[in-house]
């Protein structure tokens, strides 16, 4: 989304300039080294294979984007770079399930803000299209072991796609992580929004009908369009093209089964309509349901639909105000219980490697710590369909892992390397740099 | 905020309080875009034309057009299609005058220098305007006539003696560009005098006024040709656009099309037409059977009112009598009849009622009068109420009209009348898909309109069924006008809710606090709750719940942002004031 009061870029000569006098000038404050491929031997290492699975010492080989070796007796290549890692952590990079990262820069600024497009039927808008590479919430990000994660358009019925993106990458396409791309759908609301919600009941059905049959027709009209498209793919010479309606054309993944829908929705009674309306319209073995945070109240509806759900997120008073202080943190815990795939959502832009404190207040808010793990690794992994490619540190995938020194869910804990497809990618970000300076600050404060 | 501040903007405050949360809204108020234009309808019963009927076929709408019609017909690999098993599909109506979908601007009175000889515009002479500027895809009336069944109108300005050139209106369409099939068929007159103390004043003036214009305009014609034959030595003619815009009248190319209900204006319009000769397109007609041989006499396509005179009523309630058309009547009305003292005022009263209803059935009696008497009309609704407009034409057809007849003057007649027959007026392969699709024949008692094709654009009312609310116990409890207090935080937001109907349904107007009407949908009444839905026309409803006692209510209006408080007061009621 451009706004038309966006500033226009630099031209590109005036850009090269204000680069070069950057380089000569400032080189301290640059990145000190882009990341780069191995080898790598980690070595000595407590290697946490997956959650549940631990080696106690053992070595990692990283050859190239990918693991090439793990295990308690793995021979280091000439050629690696080796580190002795005695006493340290290795873990599978984390994985967050909602994110706006990439899509936003700056919260008071609207300019910057990129996941919010007008209009209610924009299915075909991709998130992916609008990642911002270079935004400085990706190195802020990876410092607490952060891969990947889902960023998602937020406005309207029918947002657009979001996207599995690699935190490392100079375009989007580079970020793109096993082409995951998920339809998203903001379930209509069909019941009382929360405390401040004073309309009558009788508004509230008739809202909620009237919501809903416009959903549906919005679907029939999508599986028409559909049909039409397929119709004409048959015989293209003599059927003519159906006029091209943007959303729909976004929809036909869905329409036809190839692509997951992701529907967002957090109130007991629209997540429990909206597994109704999915299974109706045959495509219950697509959605992933995400938010749900009173998805507790309805577990066993979701476990029986065998939806799996990205929580959060959870780091946020109970929906209503009767329920127990600390329901959302348990949400993630009695979704587990009731035997639901449980991922976590951060559902921010600059925090999202706060990500692991929700998996730390779910852990100890009855997920255990095993669970937790699962949640930001191998479960999400599976959820997306790339299994085979993240989640676990295991000979073959994708080198996205990191070293702490503790455990990661631990505030106190500090990751110490960290790698994504191979590349050993520096951990120093604004954040630390803002550290650095003001730690040494000179005059200092002393008049 | 001044008081009349607040009337001029209450109602966007209403809009206001409804938008305040839009994100409460968002996720309906949106529209499903369509995703194909091709249509079918599938085993219909289809009226291709009054008499010309196929008991089960498939009718296939594409691109605005029908492309095939007939029991043989293929659906197309695009259709979106209706199963129209139970449905019967006539050819869209034909609107043979109005002003559907027109929106004039508010004109501010003008100070006039002269009265006695006025600009044109404030004299009311506006021929060279055009209809197309002022035209509206979201007029209330032309969407109230499409759900009765109109497809296309001879649409006019309004105005005064001559408001300006007509188009035929589709009514229907997403921009007011969608609605324009021809512009400039006819250029509307009518014996209108001018707004306020301007000449002309009075109908001899607007007769005189029209002679003078045509005079005029004969003359600069002569001008202009002479001039073209040889400008040296002649001053340029003189030019305007009111006398430009009737050279087309006087060519004998565009009919002047008069708007007159009135005999005697009727009359003088004849008059005029025979005096100046010019090309002639009469609409109303209300008193036309008070002249039906002179009729008779005249060439033009004609245009009969779909307004009827209602039912007077009486402090003892409605009146029903009924005129006696028997041919030996059992009472009849007396011209000497003279109550000779008071006690047989009773008498003189029921001879009266009798005039009325004997006077009120020579008008129901109208349109079979003209018929009988050999005239071939078509319809005009600009007087008459959209919603009444199917009873109205039942009413005709029980007084006379056949059937087939009533269909013709809806399709093929005014299709002929106003030179589209070659593209509308019939269900055939080639015309404009102009269509209307009832549950049952169009003129009977219990039939509703199921959806509505305007040139090629599917408007679906299969839904609106439930949208009538339950009635039960005294509806007089309720009946009547009533004003209402809406608190918001805004302020307090105050209007009039008119409630009629009776046992067997309710219904009404909302008048916002910008006077603006919106009907009341889903009225039920269960002899102390009365509720129904307004829709706000910023989009969102509100749904009004109140309990009455008396002649006072008290209640909540609820929006998706929230509740009111609302309160109302009764301030009249059918029983206790009379018109």
């Amino acid at each position: 989304m451009l706004s038309p009061s966006r500033p226009r870029p630099l031209s590109v000569s005036a850009g090269l300039t204000l680069l070069v006098a950057l380089l000569l000038t400032l080189p301290a404050h640059a990145q000190k080294q882009p990341g780069y491929q191995g080898p790598f031997a980690l070595t000595n290492a407590q290697v946490i294979v997956a959650p549940g699975d631990t080696l106690d010492r053992g070595t990692v080989v990283v050859q190239g984007d990918s693991i090439a070796a793990v295990g308690p007796d793995v021979s280091v290549p000439s050629d690696a770079q080796a580190f002795d890692l005695s006493g340290q952590r290795v873990y599978p990079g984390f994985i967050d399930s909602g994110t706006h990262l990439g899509l936003a820069e700056i919260g008071s600024l609207p300019e910057t803000q990129d996941f919010n497009e007008v209009g209610n039927l924009t299915a075909h808008m991709n998130a992916l299209a609008a990642v911002n590479p270079s935004t400085v919430h990706v190195p802020t990000t990876r410092v607490h072991g952060i891969t990947s994660v889902i960023t998602e358009p937020e406005n309207g019925i029918l947002p657009g796609t979001s996207a599995l993106i690699g935190l490392h990458g100079y375009t989007p396409e580079q970020m793109h992580l096993g082409d995951v791309t998920l339809t998203k759908l903001n379930f209509p609301s069909v019941g009382r929004q929360g405390p401040s919600d004073d309309r009558s009941p009788e508004t509230i059905q008739t809202e909620a009908e009237k919501a809903l049959s416009k959903l549906n027709e919005l679907w029939s009209e999508a599986k028409r369009y559909a049909r039409i498209d397929s119709a004409v793919a048959e015989q293209p010479e003599a059927r003519r093209q159906p006029e091209f309606v943007p959303a729909m054309e976004g929809l036909l993944p869905v329409i036809r089964g190839e692509q997951p829908l992701m529907i967002s929705a957090n109130a007991a009674a629209d997540i429990s309509t909206a597994l109704d309306w999915a299974e109706e319209r045959g495509v219950l073995d697509q959605v992933i349901l995400s938010g749900a945070l009173e998805g507790w109240r309805v577990a066993d509806e979701i476990a029986t639909a065998d939806v799996p759900v990205l929580v959060g997120s959870i780091m946020q008073p109970p929906s209503r105000e009767s329920d127990r202080y600390d329901k959302a943190y348990r949400t993630p815990a009695l979704l587990h219980d009731a035997g639901v795939t449980v991922a976590l959502r951060s559902g921010k832009t600059e925090n999202v490697r706060n990500l692991v404190f929700h998996a730390g207040f779910a852990a100890a808010h009855g997920l255990g710590k095993t669970e937790a793990l699962r949640a930001i690794t191998t479960n999400p992994a599976r959820i997306f369909g790339v299994a085979d490619q993240v989640g676990t540190i295991e000979a073959g995938k994708r080198a996205n892992l990191f070293v702490a020194n503790g455990d990661p869910l631990q505030p106190a804990t500090d990751v110490q390397h960290l790698f994504i497809d191979g590349y050993k990618l520096p951990l120093e970000n604004r954040a630390t740099k803002l550290y650095d300076e003001f730690l040494n600050r000179n005059p200092g404060l002393t008049k | 905020m001044t008081a009349s501040t607040f009337r001029r903007y209450g109602l966007g405050l209403l809009g206001l309080v409804l938008l305040v949360l839009p994100s409460r809204l968002c996720a309906q108020d949106y529209e499903v875009p369509t995703v194909t234009d091709t249509y079918a309808l599938q085993n219909a019963r289809v009226v291709q034309a009054p008499g010309q009927v196929l008991e089960s076929a498939t009718v296939v709408v594409r691109d605005g057009v029908i492309e095939a019609v007939g029991d043989d017909a293929e659906v197309p690999y695009d259709a979106r299609t209706i199963e129209a098993d139970s449905l019967v599909v006539y050819a869209g109506f034909i609107d043979g005058f109005s002003h559907a979908g027109v929106e004039m601007p508010d004109t501010e009175d003008e100070d006039v220098e002269d009265p006695g000889n006025p600009p044109p515009d404030a004299a009311g002479i506006q021929p060279d305007r055009s209809v197309r500027p002022f035209l509206s895809p979201e007029e209330s009336d032309l969407k109230s006539l499409r759900e009765a069944g109109f497809t296309l109108g001879h649409v006019a300005p309004e105005g005064q003696m001559l408001p300006g050139a007509s188009a035929h209106v589709f009514y229907g369409g997403e921009t007011a560009d969608d609605m324009v099939l021809e512009t400039s068929p006819t250029l509307f007159a009518q014996l209108q005098t001018a707004n306020g103390y301007v000449y002309p004043a009075t109908d001899m003036a607007v007769i005189a006024q029209m002679r003078q214009l045509f005079r005029e305009a004969e003359r600069r014609q002569q001008l202009d040709a002479a001039y073209e034959r040889d400008p040296t030595g002649r001053s340029q003619p003189p030019q305007d656009p009111e006398h430009s815009a009737l050279f087309p009248v006087l060519d004998g190319e565009t009919p002047l099309a008069f708007y007159a209900d009135e005999a005697l204006s009727l009359h003088r319009i004849l008059a005029l037409h025979q005096e100046l000769d010019f090309p002639l397109v009469l609409a109303g007609l209300g008193e036309g059977h008070e002249l039906v041989s002179t009729l008779q006499g005249v060439d033009a396509p004609f245009f009969l009112t779909l307004d009827l005179p209602e039912e007077p009523t009486r402090s003892s309630g409605p009146d029903t009598t009924m005129a006696d058309t028997t041919s030996a009547p059992s009472q009849y009305y007396s011209p000497e009849f003279k109550a000779p003292s008071y006690e047989t005022v009773a008498e003189e009263e029921a001879n009266l009622e009798l005039r009325h209803a004997m006077e009120r059935q020579a008008y129901l009696k109208t349109a079979a009068t003209l018929h009988e008497a050999g005239l071939t009309f078509g319809f005009t609704t600009r007087e008459a109420d959209p919603g009444d407009v199917r009873s109205t034409l039942r009413t005709m057809i029980e007084q006379g009209l056949p059937e087939e007849t009533a269909l013709a003057a809806l399709t093929t007649r005014p299709a002929a009348q106003l030179g589209l027959d070659n593209r509308l007026g019939t269900v055939e392969e080639g015309k404009i898909a102009n269509l209307v699709v009832t549950d049952g024949p169009y003129f009977g008692e219990g039939t509703s309109v199921q959806h509505v094709f305007v040139d090629g654009r599917l408007y679906d009312y299969s839904s609106d069924g439930g949208d009538t609310g339950e009635v039960s116990g005294d509806v007089s409890a309720v009946l009547g006008t009533w004003s209402y207090t809406l608190e918001t935080p805004q302020g307090d937001l105050s209007g009039e809710v008119t409630i009629e109907g009776g046992p067997s349904g309710l219904d009404g107007t909302f008048t916002g606090p910008q006077g603006d009407e919106q009907p009341l949908r889903s009225v039920s009444f269960d002899g102390t709750t009365l509720s129904f839905t307004v829709d706000s026309p910023q989009g969102g409803s509100v749904s009004v719940s109140v309990t009455v006692e008396g002649d006072t209510f008290d209640g909540s209006a609820s929006t998706s942002g929230g509740s009111f408080p609302i309160s109302g007061e009764r301030t009249s009621s059918p029983n206790a004031t009379q018109k």
